[in-house]
């Protein structure tokens, strides 16, 4: 999309993606330490899936409350696939990828389906159920998932013989991946797909009196969120190498949704800065470590009585 | 070319809530090339039949057909892509987008290019989004809205938010207007521009069918109304006719008509 006032010979966004390169190759080479490295990628997967949960919640207005479901299915799928379905062969991993983003999509889309017949307030319990459920199967089918003792010896991917296994190395992918979902999020939000999604948030009677299918709608964007938060999953399983059902529970979906909130939902800006917010605030906060769920609590009830639409948001007319 | 010739046929439409029956056995036909006015006072129906139209809400029993086909089972998104396209008493616009995208929203689902096609930015995709961009500023220009295509449709003045809420209803390509009081809090003047406009709508071959309760600005622009009282039809004619008809005046100044059968 060119805009009046470009003179550049391609699109300012082409600009805006190198600088971005550019920022993650400096911070690779600023931040050494595996610790420092590890808040960034940790960063990187967070951006990730707070991306994703705004397409369901800030865009669609659905409220949205199983991010971490999806990203453990990711997690789990992508972890299972590598050791049981293709173990020792390089590309496995790589062939995960698409299985992941399509299962993630379709279980989206399967769970829009009996939960859209249910409005606000209501579809939120249902995607609260929805995420209750994944917990306990991954808790309780134990000779799939390892129930409670989780995943071990997940293998680091490799490409040909190349193994990706520091943290450095899991940095630029987990960041061409983000700045991935980045460039296609916001060509999405300005594209007819993007639109209909946010007819429906704004009115849904309005959005289906302009032959907007709204169940439809709703169901695709659930199935998009849904792909992306699996992305972030399909990351997480070999950088971490073991997965536990805690890891997804519904502190970790409320420490999502916090993150687009209080970033600015419906802005591709603001879920990044929400997860740059609360992935580096427990770092810094190390000492009130068990205060952690209320200082979000403290910082979200704060952005909505300050600024309502977030950080990013702007604020009301 | 169809049997009846009609564009919107409404046969035996009952509607009722909870006992109190909004529309009641309402029966008429608005004929291609004609706009229709469709008056009646509060609580008489008109937006309820306005719903049930576009099958917003579905009627209890009747039939409803436009341009020959059966739509009376159609969502209300499928009888938008047929081709009747609304605007409401209330203004529903979407507040928080541009006033651009607001029309743009309207074409959203007629775009022929893919998901995947704007992901990858493809040529084909940029030529529609530019012609649809095209199209949708001719929209606004008409509307007096394209020097205001940047801002939030949510903080328009009421008058501008009518307007483009029949921009943005043009935009779905109908070949049926409905529009619930499109006049309700314009001045004078700004009604008049809308009954130009109106008319001119008219001349590119789109059917109206207006609710409204400005007498002169219904009466200037109809050929024929139909007066709704208690969710019937009291009487259905040419704008003269109507304004000496004795039922009208009577359901309009209350005279000794039943005044317990229920409301809307």
């Amino acid at each position: 999309m060119e805009r009046a006032g470009n003179s550049l010979p391609f699109p300012r966004s082409f600009l805006v993606i190198l600088l971005l390169l550019i920022l993650v190759v400096v911070a690779a080479q600023v931040f050494t330490t595996r610790y420092s490295q590890h808040i960034l990628n940790m960063f990187g997967i967070y951006v990730i899936l707070s991306l994703g949960l705004d397409v369901a919640l800030g865009w669609t207005g659905l409220v949205h409350l199983a991010p971490a479901a999806f990203y453990g299915m990711g997690a789990y799928a992508s972890a299972l696939w590598v050791l049981r379905v293709m173990p020792g062969v390089w590309y496995g991993y790589w062939i995960s990828l698409p299985v992941v983003l399509i299962l993630n999509a379709a279980l989206g889309y399967l769970l829009a389906l009996p939960a859209l017949r249910l409005r606000g307030l209501y579809f939120a319990i249902a995607t609260l159920g929805f995420g209750e459920l994944v917990r306990s199967v991954l808790v309780n089918w134990v000779s799939l998932t390892g129930g409670p003792y989780g995943l071990k010896g997940i293998p680091r991917p490799y490409v040909g013989t190349f193994a990706i296994t520091s943290t450095s190395h899991f940095l630029y992918l987990i960041f061409a991946l983000a700045l991935a979902v980045g460039v296609v999020l916001f060509r999405l939000s300005r594209g007819p797909s993007g639109r209909a999604w946010m007819g429906i948030r704004e009115d849904e009677i309005a959005a289906t009196t302009l032959g907007i299918d709204v169940n439809r709608g709703k169901a695709e964007a659930l199935a998009v969120s849904a792909a992306i938060s699996g992305l972030a999953g399909w990351l997480f399983a070999p950088y971490v190498s073991y997965l536990s059902p805690s890891n997804f529970t519904l502190d970790e979906s409320i420490i999502i949704l916090c993150m687009v909130i209080i970033g600015g939902r419906g802005t591709i800006w603001g879920p990044v800065v929400g997860a740059a917010l609360l992935v580096l605030a427990p770092e810094l906060l190390r000492g009130l470590a068990q205060y952690r769920l209320l200082i979000y609590g403290v910082l979200l009830c704060a952005t909505m009585v300050v600024r309502p639409r977030g950080l990013l948001g702007r604020l009301r007319r | 070319m169809t049997k009846s010739g009609s564009c919107l046929e409404l046969n035996g439409v009952t509607k009722s809530f909870m006992g109190v029956v909004a529309v009641n056995d309402v029966t008429f036909q608005l004929e291609r090339g004609e706009i229709l006015g469709l008056i009646g006072p509060n609580g008489a129906g008109k937006t309820t039949l306005f719903n049930v139209i576009t099958k917003l809400s579905s009627p209890d029993s009747g039939t409803i057909r436009f341009q020959g086909q059966d739509i009376t089972q159609l969502r209300p998104h499928q009888v938008n892509r047929l081709g009747i396209a609304r605007t409401f008493q209330n203004i529903r616009l979407l507040d928080e987008l541009s006033v651009l995208d607001n029309v743009m929203t309207a074409y959203s689902p007629r775009v022929k290019t893919t998901k995947i096609g704007c992901i990858l930015n493809l040529p084909a995709y940029r030529t529609e989004e530019k012609t649809l961009r095209e199209r949708a500023y001719e929209l606004l220009e008409k509307g007096n809205l394209a020097d205001k295509a940047g801002i939030e449709a949510g903080s328009l003045a009421y008058a501008d938010q009518r307007r483009l809420e029949i921009a943005r209803a043009m935009a779905t390509g109908p070949e049926l207007l409905l529009l619930d009081e499109p006049t309700a809090g314009m001045s004078a003047t700004e009604a008049m521009e809308l009954t130009e406009y109106l008319a001119d709508l008219h001349e590119i071959g789109i059917n109206l069918l207006i609710i409204g309760h400005d007498m002169r600005f219904i009466m200037g622009l109809c050929q024929r109304i139909v007066v709704l009282n208690y969710g019937r039809i009291i009487a259905t004619g040419k704008p003269e006719d109507i304004q000496g008809n004795e039922e009208v005046i009577k359901a309009y100044l209350g005279g000794s008509h039943h005044a317990t059968s229920g409301r809307a």
